[in-house]
């Protein structure tokens, strides 16, 4: 999974959200805490892991993760693609 | 034990640690251990101040985050011997200026980051509120002792939301909280060195078990951050929690991130779910996580306070005790009493399905300022003794005393005359599409005399509508198998963590016309 491609995947997920916020897809960086913008609380944050699974066709298994290293779109796909 | 006296007040038990093990740990927050007597010298500060304040109101509100800011005040009000109304700074402001017009409170206790918040909430007020901030400029703690307060008056009061719109408020007396303290604090034999969780919002009920059972017994409070709070794993491991209690939609998304493996959660000694139907495939691989906890489902609406039933998983026996697929919410707290009753208000026979009611010291003397209505919930049954608050909730009982829920009477649809119990389509949902999110929506959406259902799955469901369709038609007469299914990433959630039956209704009828035909509606 390439981050741009997870990043453009994102900001059409959250987009309803963002347009509440006032935020455009140029402010969603990949290293932008999504948490802390306001994008997602912790059920949004489910919904979205859930919506990623389903589009990447990937199973994500958050066994031994830090759940903070998940909140950008950067740490999602590093992630997603770690080895193993 | 019946006079102790720690369960007399909201505060006392917590009031008693400070003065007999004030080193202890009272509350580990954001990487700070706060032990009893520092965090009484916080919650202190609002009890002097209210008790510097001329007059006695009954009553006084809080508006502050989930976390050691509320924690304090809400002690400190209880400790003044005053009840405490919390109000979410998470809620619309209309709805917390609502709620506090309605609890008659002059003063707000406000939280740092409330504070223009609280000013737009009382902006509005013909009698404006006065707002003590949570700052350096209170009084100092007093002495720890506890306050003088009736069994009568109010301990907190919560609101609910109404079946008329309007938020219903639900006082809870210094008796009546103490009546489920004194019961949970030693069926769960909490103790210091206990490290608890703290999941569930301030305006919750639960969460005055999560604060006040923890104090009562020394233990330490451990609040899951909002960041975590669903994925709450590593917190739980990290943390060496002893004691969890959420709503099971928290494992639910537990189960989801794949983090209920076999043996995850060692430290765990007891596991508490309240809220919502607890699937046994879930309370299963809990237990299963956690093999050294004591695992029960517990009941209770908000007007019985905390929790009133409770059922003890057990590996072995608990499945087949299942009904629909959801584990049963088990036998009444000791000194409480209950009947099952028909539609007419007479009690029916064992096994029979009825509505329950409820009666005993945890129970409500009624509604906050609503006669009518409380006159409606809370009633005399004919040939029983006392006073019954009248659930709602549809159960049955058997001959051993075990209740089992069964759904909402008002959950009760009828499809083309036939009753249908949505819950029980949900069970064959569940279990045809392999998730715990399922709901059955009576269709066409707000129709008075609906002609049939339609399912909304979230979740990770592998199953194709045809499989599940098919494992409903396996269990269901053909007028209960939902005519088509609409999948999501995920279903609606409630601000309690509740699966959102309006909020999911309310979403298929905006993205799925009533029109729609019954092959095209499915979301990619």
């Amino acid at each position: 999974m390439k981050v741009d491609e997870l990043q453009g995947f994102v900001v059409a997920e959250l987009g309803p959200r963002m347009e509440r916020l006032d935020l455009t897809s140029a402010d969603v960086t990949p290293d932008l805490d999504l948490f802390s913008a306001g994008l997602v609380d912790s059920m949004g944050f489910m919904e979205l892991l859930a919506a990623i699974e389903k589009r990447f066709g990937v199973e994500i298994d958050l066994d031994g993760v830090d759940p903070e290293t998940l909140y950008s779109i950067e740490g999602l796909a590093r992630h997603v693609n770690r080895p193993g | 034990m019946a006079s102790d006296a720690r369960f007399d007040s909201l505060a006392g038990g917590f009031l008693a640690n400070v003065r007999s093990s004030p080193a202890a740990p009272a509350l580990e927050t954001g990487g700070e251990l706060w032990s009893y007597a520092e965090l009484w010298g916080r919650a202190g500060r609002v009890t002097a101040q209210l008790l510097a304040l001329a007059g006695d109101e009954p009553l006084v509100a809080v508006l502050a985050s989930r976390g050691l800011e509320a924690y304090a005040a809400i002690l400190g009000i209880a400790a003044a011997g005053r009840g405490y109304v919390p109000l979410n700074p998470k809620f619309p402001r209309e709805r917390l200026a609502i709620m506090l017009a309605a609890s008659g409170c002059r003063t707000l206790v406000v939280g740092a980051d409330c504070g223009a918040l609280a000013r737009e909430v009382v902006a509005g007020s013909p009698h404006p509120p006065s707002l003590v901030a949570l700052d350096d400029a209170l009084p100092p703690a007093p002495p720890p002792l506890d306050p003088s307060v009736s069994p009568e008056a109010t301990a907190y009061l919560l609101f609910t939301s109404g079946s008329t719109g309007q938020p219903k408020g639900v006082p809870i007396s210094n008796a009546n909280v103490g009546a489920y303290l004194r019961y949970a604090t030693s069926r769960y034999d909490v103790r210091p060195g206990d490290r608890c969780s703290q999941t569930f919002d301030l305006t919750f009920d639960l969460s005055v078990h999560d604060l006040f059972v923890c104090w009562a017994a020394g233990a330490t409070l451990c609040p899951v951050p909002d960041r975590q709070l669903m994925l709450p794993a590593q917190f739980l491991k990290q943390q060496r929690l002893t004691a969890w209690f959420s709503v099971p939609s928290v494992a639910a998304a537990l189960a989801r991130a794949r983090l209920l493996k076999p043996a995850s959660f060692p430290s765990l000694r007891l596991a508490l779910f309240c809220g919502e139907p607890l699937p046994a495939t879930l309370a299963a691989d809990f237990q299963a996580a956690a093999p050294g906890a004591i695992l029960e489902n517990l009941y209770g609406p908000t007007e019985t306070t905390i929790a009133i039933t409770r059922y003890r998983w057990s590996a072995a026996d608990s499945p087949s005790a299942c009904v629909h697929g959801i584990v049963p919410i088990g036998e009444m707290f000791d000194e409480h009493a209950c009947v099952v009753v028909s539609d007419a208000g007479t009690p029916v026979g064992v096994g029979e399905p009825g509505e329950l009611c409820l009666s005993g010291p945890q129970v409500a003397r009624g509604y906050w300022n609503d006669p009518e209505r409380s006159a409606l919930s809370f009633t005399p049954i004919e040939g029983r003794a006392g006073v019954f608050y009248r659930t709602g909730d549809r159960v049955r009982q058997d001959a051993k005393g075990c209740l089992y829920y069964l759904g909402r009477r008002d959950h009760q649809v009828k499809i083309g005359g036939f009753r249908v119990e949505l819950q029980e389509v949900e069970a064959a949902l569940r279990l045809g599409a392999g998730t715990d999110q399922a709901v059955a929506v009576p269709w066409p959406i707000g129709d008075t005399n609906p002609s049939s259902l339609v399912a909304a799955l979230g979740g990770a469901s592998v199953a194709s509508d045809a499989r599940v369709l098919e494992a409903c038609r396996a269990r269901l007469p053909a007028y209960m198998v939902p005519r088509q299914i609409f999948r999501f990433p995920e279903l609606a959630l409630n601000a309690n963590g509740k699966l959102d039956r309006r909020a999911v209704a309310q979403r298929l009828q905006a993205e799925r016309p009533v029109a729609a035909a019954p092959d095209e509606g499915r979301k990619a």
